[in-house]
């Protein structure tokens, strides 16, 4: 027999296993998306949290702290701060001695103040002592004037050092525009790695350099037009004790601000919060898309459940004629419906799972890069399969209260 | 086709419900096709309506490094490029940068030491440019004022920067609305931003007044949200770059004659300008896209995911339906119908089914569609009134309905193949 009455049962099997397909489809959706999106925010979360500096001070305008060796000695004046690192970004023209040219981030930074700024995984890509020279910078800084000698040592990125057959020893020629003439040599004498970064332009091409040799290259040094002793940012690292105190954090925080009332000044927890508020935005995003799948899938729920109380609907009958409390039959309905969602729901984690393994795999760079980093919290996901068998239960309500307004006598004959 | 409307219409609550169901998954696809043909459709239109045909940024860099060094030169470089590739009718140095600016009750405030605790200067983006030598590239609309009166640069005079600055500047509304400033008013600029309040009197001694000669539209073309515009040699004086040896911009802005062989004009300019890397608006968008793939790929997973539950949803119905009335179907097949004829009455529901589903999907991905539209609008500021995150266009509604006809005829398949294997006999037989 290949079709017929007596293949009814096998179809009616055949539709509950769509079902399950159905939903299990519509919740690999949301596992998808929350698994990336929260894999991608909890590792930038654990960056945040991982570096080694607790509050940054930045400011408005074009490298807009101004006197940043100085500002650097008040801050590291307060109690408790263990470091103060001023960092000036500039993108500039790097000229090897090989003949080739590139765009570099250029960093200038105070070498003994920027490597306790560092997180672990940082400070492990950079030397333990940076070979930058004078670690306080104030030798070539010479109170503000730039009179005192320079050392002209820079350290470049390993990227860098491997595209351009750039090593220890060799002369770099730096300059603030794509002409030679106008650069200043320096003397390569280290190399630092680059961490790997998420969907955003890479600083992979980056050399490190005192901040009074880059100040004085850029002309944000001493008698800068547009500011003096320029710097972007100031990370300044704190006590242990304080770090890991919240209340004492914030109190610190208040103290820099107070030095710099028009200075941004934000601690890595408020940072952190904020991103987690943004990740939580994200999260309701990702629901809110998933929601028309996990919508069908449940009006197909609904569908099946009701046809199965329609092809039941004797069986039914003869229950109720028996004594069998509507209670009871409800309860069996919503409790298969529920078994069908818990069923689809599982099989739909395991295909979120298989389709961000696939997207890590075999995806595009970016995609991959995004799904790698994809994390499966088992409480996020409980969250979602309750939430599914919740709804399912609505469905089970439709094909309910069918069963229970079937008049007997009907269903009999 | 009588028959299949005739079998949705017995069934009309599962109908129904299954015209929702496919409404809403192809609804969702037609939303995401949309916004992506919208995006496209707009970024295209606004690109190549921006009169820039290409742009010149420091050799070596890429689009998506987001590394560019100022390109020096800046001024004779935009008279020498028309010289060495006749086709450029425009080449515009734009200097572009954040500066500092204040207004007059802060300076009194400043000067009388009593300024109230949330009074601070305000951050702004910057654009430096020779407002004459814009011709042909798209500038915002000047709402109120003259705009710049003077022609050319008048301070940089030739290279040798001792001309008379004309301290004009106009402001987009946004800025102007922040600092309270109309036509006429003057306010100050400065590339940093002062500590404190005590040091806002020196920072005021050393800021420029510059006198306010127009309040324009938003840009798009610079996102930010508060922009500002001088003449270039007046911003390079401010970030101190108003030498001859430096006279720096950021980007030169070229618009062409004749825009249809622009990676001629490309080749042209780079072979004569090495220190340059000159990208044509196609390779802009094609890295712009190069970023959007992302989104898409998850977009597109999306998309899928619906379409795949659609499609078993209409295949279940589909295979009911054909349960209920397999008597029936059985019946046509011993009155002398075919196999092919009683398929094709599974396959017409099957289509009919999907084609309500569009009726319902395209306006609610329409409704859905305007909202994100406005949502998106209000977010991002800037953006010129032509701009729409959504495109209804043919190709988007021809799209959605072949994906509702591919749902249709992908969820008959196995349904029709049950009823044209009915066995006649038996069905009939059955009590």
């Amino acid at each position: 027999m290949r079709w017929g009455r007596g293949g009814t049962l096998r179809h009616s099997r055949l539709q509950l296993v769509l079902a399950v397909a159905a939903m299990a489809t519509a919740v690999a959706l949301p596992v998808v998306l929350i698994s990336v999106g929260g894999g991608v925010s909890a590792h930038e979360l654990a960056n945040l949290q991982n570096a080694g500096y607790q509050i940054v001070v930045s400011a408005a305008g074009l490298h807009g702290i101004t006197h940043a060796h100085n500002y650097t000695g008040q801050i590291l004046a307060i109690s408790g701060v263990t470091a103060a690192s001023p960092v000036l970004s500039v993108t500039v023209d790097a000229f090897s001695s090989t003949g080739s040219v590139s765009p570099v981030l250029a960093e200038g930074v105070i070498p003994g103040q920027f490597t306790p700024t560092l997180g672990p995984t940082e400070a492990g890509l950079f030397p333990s002592s940076l070979p930058l020279g004078d670690p306080t910078d104030q030798v070539h800084y010479a109170h503000g004037t730039y009179s005192g000698p320079a050392t002209y040592d820079v350290i470049v990125s390993t990227p860098y050092a491997a595209a351009h057959s750039v090593s220890v020893g060799q002369q770099l020629v730096l300059s603030p525009v794509a002409n030679r003439t106008l650069g200043t040599t320096y003397n390569v004498t280290g190399t630092f790695g680059v961490p790997p970064t998420v969907l955003g332009p890479t600083g992979a091409f980056a050399v490190l350099l005192p901040l009074s040799d880059l100040q004085t290259m850029t002309g944000y040094g001493g008698g800068s037009a547009a500011a003096q002793d320029a710097a972007d940012t100031i990370q300044v690292a704190v006590a242990g004790s304080i770090a890991t105190n919240p209340s004492a954090l914030d109190h610190l925080r208040d103290q820099v601000q107070a030095l710099f009332p028009y200075y941004g000044v934000s601690s890595l927890t408020q940072e952190a919060a904020q991103l987690q508020s943004a990740s939580g935005v994200l999260t309701g995003f990702y629901l809110a898309l998933s929601s028309v799948g996990l919508s069908v899938g449940l009006l197909f729920l609904a569908l099946v459940l009701l046809r199965r109380v329609e092809a039941n609907h004797r069986s039914i009958g003869v229950r109720r004629a028996l004594g069998i409390s509507g209670r009871s039959i409800a309860a069996e309905i919503v409790w298969s419906g529920a078994v069908l969602a818990l069923l689809g729901a599982a099989a739909g984690l395991l295909a979120g799972f298989l389709i961000v393994v696939a997207l890590a795999a075999w995806a595009t760079s970016a995609v991959q890069e995004a799904a790698s980093l994809a994390v499966f919290d088992p409480a996020v996901l409980a969250e979602l399969v309750a939430g599914v068998v919740g709804l399912s239960l609505l469905a089970g309500a439709v094909a309910t209260r069918t069963a229970l307004r079937m008049p007997i006598s009907e269903a009999l004959r | 086709m009588r028959y299949a409307l005739d079998a949705l219409r017995r069934r009309p609550g599962r109908s129904a419900m299954t015209s929702l169901g496919i409404g809403l998954a192809v609804g969702l696809v037609v939303l995401l096709l949309a916004l992506s043909a919208g995006v496209e459709t707009s970024a295209t239109t606004l690109a190549s309506e921006s009169g820039v045909d290409l742009i010149a940024a420091s050799a070596n860099t890429t689009i998506l490094s987001g590394q560019f060094p100022p390109i020096q030169d800046a001024h004779s470089l935009a008279a020498r490029m028309p010289a060495v590739d006749p086709n450029i009718a425009t080449a515009s140095p734009w200097l572009v940068s954040d500066l500092v600016f204040g207004n007059a009750s802060l300076w009194t405030a400043a000067n009388t030491s009593s300024v109230p605790g949330d009074w601070a200067p305000t951050d702004s983006g910057t654009i430096g440019w020779i407002p004459s030598d814009n011709s042909g590239i798209q500038t915002p609309d000047l709402y109120n004022g003259t705009g710049f009166t003077a022609a050319g640069d008048p301070q940089y005079a030739g290279g040798a920067y001792n001309g008379t600055a004309t301290h004009q500047i106009v402001l987009d509304q946004a800025l102007a609305g922040v600092l309270h400033v109309r036509v006429g008013d003057l306010v100050w600029l400065g590339a940093a931003q002062p500590p404190s309040a005590s040091a806002l009197e020196g920072w005021y001694a050393n800021a420029t007044a510059f006198r306010v000669v127009g309040i324009s539209g938003p840009f798009w073309l610079v996102p930010a949200a508060l922009l500002a515009f001088v003449y270039l040699s007046e911003l390079q004086e401010l970030l101190g770059s108003a030498t001859p040896t430096t006279d720096y911009a950021s980007l030169v802005l070229v618009h062409l004659t004749d825009p249809t062989s622009a990676s001629t004009d490309q080749s042209l300019l780079q072979a004569a300008f090495p220190q340059l890397t000159v990208f044509t608006l196609s390779s802009i968008l094609g890295a712009i896209q190069h970023v959007v793939n992302l989104y898409r790929t998850f977009g597109d997973l999306i998309g899928v995911i619906g379409i795949v539950v659609a499609a078993l949803f209409t295949t279940t119905v589909l295979q009911m339906s054909v349960d209920d009335r397999s008597r029936e179907l059985a019946l046509l097949r011993a009155i002398g119908h075919s196999r092919p004829s009683v398929g094709s009455m599974v396959v017409e529901e099957a289509l009919l089914l999907s084609l309500f589903g569009l009726a319902v999907g395209l306006p609610l991905s329409y409704v859905t569609a305007y909202g994100l539209n406005l949502y998106l609008r209000n977010l991002l500021v800037g953006l010129p009134s032509s701009f729409s995150f959504v495109s209804f266009n043919a190709g988007v509604l021809l799209d959605g309905l072949l994906l509702v006809l591919a749902v249709g005829l992908v969820a008959a398949v196995a349904p029709a193949a049950r009823a044209m294997q009915l066995p006649v006999a038996e069905e009939l037989r059955a009590p």
